[in-house]
């Protein structure tokens, strides 16, 4: 198996694990129920359908996958929501860090200036 | 019937996907490294420090200095500067003139000084404490120090 086989199998377990954490207890609880129900009524004809089935999900999944993969995170929509917000922060923060000397703000965190409490 | 009992599992199985999908901008999506942000993101994000130079020219100095007096910090010395700015974030301008008149006349005291002064200072009321502000400044700022 060669590592980019290798690496996408990571990824691939990866992804279906978190999708795993994701399931609410409830959404387990039917999804146990009617996979129990499935398996107590199945009949080779049937066992047909849910390995297409089974089949089709992998490879809606591995398409899922594939897509995120070609996206590149820096330009989404997402990672620019992301840096928006992070940038109203630096502007905050900018506001802020350079104000004040910053031996004066490591003062403000000592033990000498936590028991003149100001707040 | 089969083949509804069947969608209805594709889409509970779905369902999780894409809710997984949804939540990752806020929770599980990290931005990339400086050398991976395009100039647009960075310009962006250097944006209201160039604004500030810019419109500050009297202040340049002073915010190279603070710059460099943070690169310099000890790891663990930075890390408390950190706490120390967000607890000044949250002060009154009453609070931020006591702060700033009692780091300026402590930070000259030897460790037998200081404890001396904090128990005085433990012993006064809220108007004493006041009054001693008032009596002990810190000093005032030059033109282009900075702001509060």
């Amino acid at each position: 198996m060669s590592d980019e086989t290798s690496r996408f199998d990571d990824v691939l377990r990866g992804h279906h694990r978190a999708s795993l954490v994701e399931l609410s207890p409830k959404v387990r609880a039917q999804l146990a129920q009617r996979r129990h129900a499935a398996l107590r009524g199945s009949s080779p004809h049937r066992s047909h359908r849910w390995g297409f089935a089974a089949a089709g999900l992998a490879a809606l999944c591995a398409l899922a996958i594939g897509v995120q993969f070609r996206n590149p995170p820096t330009s989404s929509p997402a990672a620019d929501g992301m840096l928006a917000s992070t940038t109203s922060a630096a502007v905050r923060a900018d506001s802020i860090i350079l104000d004040q000397d910053p031996d004066f703000y490591a003062w403000l965190a000592s033990p000498d200036a936590m028991q003149v409490a100001m707040e | 019937m089969q083949y509804h009992r069947l969608l209805l599992v594709l889409v509970l199985l779905l369902a999780p996907m894409f809710a997984v999908a949804q939540d990752q901008p806020a929770t599980t999506t990290p931005l990339p490294e400086w050398d991976q942000l395009t100039s647009a993101q960075r310009d962006e994000l250097i944006a209201p420090l160039r604004e500030r130079w810019n419109s500050s020219p009297d202040e340049r100095t002073r915010l190279v200095e603070r710059a460099r007096r943070w690169k310099a910090m000890p790891t663990d010395t930075r890390k408390r500067a950190h706490h120390g700015m967000q607890r000044w974030e949250k002060m009154s301008p009453e609070q931020r003139q006591q702060a700033k008149a009692l780091f300026h006349a402590m930070r000259g005291m030897d460790k037998a000084e200081r404890e001396a002064f904090l128990t005085k200072w433990h012993a006064m009321t809220p108007q004493q404490r006041d009054d001693w502000v008032a009596a002990h400044p810190a000093p005032a700022r030059r033109r282009g120090q900075g702001r509060d």
